[in-house]
């Protein structure tokens, strides 16, 4: 899907403050699924914080999305790395976030596509999404996308 | 006796439990064929039988035709969430899917059977509706929770090759939609350019949002509230929305919130509305009276809220209000879902449609509308009332046509035509109740009221 106006870019300086409320956002929603995901009590400071670190890293991939001038979406992607494997690196979406009157138009795509070719260029093989068990919202978003099931993570406290 | 005094309610409560006892319930099926002598068992039950029977297995559509499917229809509950009483379960739901049943049968010669039932799941609820699809020309689901309400129907109405019809959703807001288009009407504004503000997001105000939405109004000029506020997409339960209730959700993102603050009050929502739909909980005081004087001028609300509406006609009226429409029958203007279904269901049975499109809702509100007007209209009289029988061919005619216009119908059919066989069919049934009723066959009432 083409749209007129969107462009997706690294963040700068200027995007602080939307991009922490982007983070902040992606977080109180996925805060839903599971108590493990329940957010801090200063997470709104700790967003700000994020996209502070966000927009001088070089470790990962963090793009936004550009719409007419209004940052509408973000995505971020780290890499991981195990010698042993062939493929030693795998490019991780960890966090993915589009505003809902954005939604539907393919803006997600773009951005987990524009990922792709950034972590491409940083030796990565495979790309990865990490999401709530329970948000299928996001299930079905990957699966459209070609994404198949490929870690089963189980969560419980520590003690029993 | 139970006495009907001014001022006191009739004890309905006392009277109606006595009287269901008395009767056993309130229906009953009845031949409609000639039985002579037993031999006419050989033409109605074997070997003739078989017949009939051979030609519906061969070519299942002519089942509507060799069978009374083409007359009937479920009433199906699952008990969630029955008017006023709440989750009561099925046997609870009972009598009022019975009580459906009766005035369907009365107001629109419509054959209909409560089919109340345990299967609460979606998918289970879905699958029984496909079992039961061949015994029935139509379903109408009643009393189901909100958001499963709205899953299930636009599910059914994929799945099922009858029309599938959910009463609290269509029916009220298409009998909404009519007082609209006859309220604006009255006060001489473009209903397309104007500001509506809808209180309340279940089943009711979701169904009107869209018909709103099919008959010509941007949802710009729309601004729904629940009870934690406007529907905006800057709320911050938004996202949570689009998992818990993918409806409310989309009404959010399409209306933008009318402009106003994620989350604004009611009285904030109101300043410079032109009409407030309010279907939300029991008043008096859920809409105060300054907030009908913030409104643009000829407000026009409508206080849904049974047995209390959100604000008493008299209130609204003081402030301000030009056209005040209620749930209620001792009130002007009551907006009533028996407009609606006795006549809906008449149309589409007698086109064999396949389904109900909004569209054919719209059509029926329209037609309703128009009723109104051709009586003549005035502040206290933008609705028909269910005595004025001759309203239900003309909508079912209105349904009819529509539904042959859209491609939907199995057989066709002229508005005339209709409103012909419709008025044959309603006023037959009614004739043969009052026969019988004469006759005496019927015990009086050993309670009554005056």
């Amino acid at each position: 899907m083409y749209e007129p106006g969107l462009y997706i870019r690294s963040p700068n300086e200027r995007d602080v403050d939307k991009l922490a409320v982007l983070i902040f956002r992606f977080y109180s929603f996925n805060e839903e699924f599971d108590p493990a995901w329940s957010l801090a009590s200063n997470a709104e400071e700790v967003s700000r914080e994020l996209a502070l670190e966000y927009i001088k890293d070089g470790g990962g991939v963090v793009l936004i999305a550009d719409y007419d001038g209004q940052v509408v979406g973000y995505l971020r992607a780290v890499v991981r790395e195990n010698r042993i494997l062939a493929w030693s690196k795998i490019g991780v979406i960890q966090e993915l976030y589009v505003l809902p009157p954005y939604r539907g138009r393919g803006i997600a795509k773009r951005l987990v596509e524009e990922a792709g070719r950034k972590l491409r260029e940083l030796g990565v093989r495979h790309i990865a999404a990490e999401f709530p068990a329970l948000n299928y919202v996001a299930e079905n978003f990957y699966k459209e996308g070609g994404f198949r099931p490929y870690l089963n993570v189980y969560v419980r406290d520590v003690e029993v | 006796m139970v006495k009907e005094t001014k001022g006191e309610e009739v004890d309905w409560y006392t009277l109606s439990k006595k009287l269901h006892k008395f009767y056993g319930g309130k229906i009953e099926t009845i031949p409609k064929v000639p039985i002579r002598r037993l031999k006419d068992f050989a033409i109605w039950y074997t070997p003739g039988v078989a017949e009939p029977s051979r030609i519906a297995a061969k070519d299942p559509d002519e089942s509507f035709e060799y069978t009374n499917r083409w007359n009937t229809i479920a009433v199906v509950s699952d008990g969630t969430r029955v008017l006023g009483l709440g989750k009561i379960g099925p046997e609870g739901a009972y009598p009022v899917m019975e009580g459906k049943a009766l005035l369907f049968k009365y107001l629109g010669g419509v054959d209909a059977i409560p089919l109340v039932h345990r299967n609460r799941e979606i998918e289970a609820f879905l699958s029984l509706l496909e079992a039961i699809e061949p015994s029935f020309g139509g379903i109408n689901l009643e009393d189901i929770e909100s958001p499963k309400c709205f899953q299930l129907l636009d599910e059914a109405r994929s799945r099922l090759e009858i029309p599938v019809w959910h009463d609290d959703q269509q029916g009220t807001a298409a009998a909404t939609l009519a007082g609209l288009i006859n309220a604006f009407k009255i006060v001489g504004k473009d209903m397309r350019k104007s500001r509506i503000v809808l209180l309340g997001a279940g089943a009711a105000n979701i169904a009107l949002y869209r018909l709103l939405k099919a008959w010509g109004i941007p949802p710009s000029n729309i601004v729904v509230l629940d009870s934690r506020g406007v529907l905006h997409p800057d709320r911050s339960d938004i996202d949570r929305l689009m998992i818990s209730n993918p409806w409310k959700y989309k009404i959010a993102v399409e209306t933008g919130g009318g402009g106003l603050n994620p989350g604004a009050p009611l009285s904030e929502a109101m300043k410079g509305a032109d009409a407030l739909v309010a279907a939300s909980k029991p008043g008096p005081g859920v809409v105060k009276k300054e907030w009908i004087t913030a409104m643009e001028r000829d407000a026009i609300v409508f206080a849904e809220a049974n047995p209390v509406p959100e604000i008493w006609p008299w209130e609204a009226k003081e402030g301000g209000a030009r056209i005040v429409a209620t749930g209620r029958s001792d009130f002007p203007n009551q907006v009533n879902n028996s407009l609606v279904f006795p006549s809906v269901f008449r149309g589409v049975l007698d086109v064999r449609a396949r389904t109900i499109t909004d569209e054919m809702a719209i059509a029926a509100a329209e037609e309703i509308a128009r009723y109104a007007e051709d009586k003549g209209l005035h502040e206290d009289y933008i609705l028909p009332t269910m005595d004025e029988w001759d309203l239900y061919p003309r909508v079912a005619a209105a349904v009819a046509v529509k539904a042959v216009e859209q491609g939907v119908a199995r057989r066709t059919t002229t508005y005339r035509e209709e409103v012909e066989r419709a008025s044959l069919i309603i006023k037959s049934t009614r004739e043969k109740f009052k026969l019988v009723w004469e006759s005496g066959l019927i015990p009086k009432p050993p309670v009554d009221y005056e």
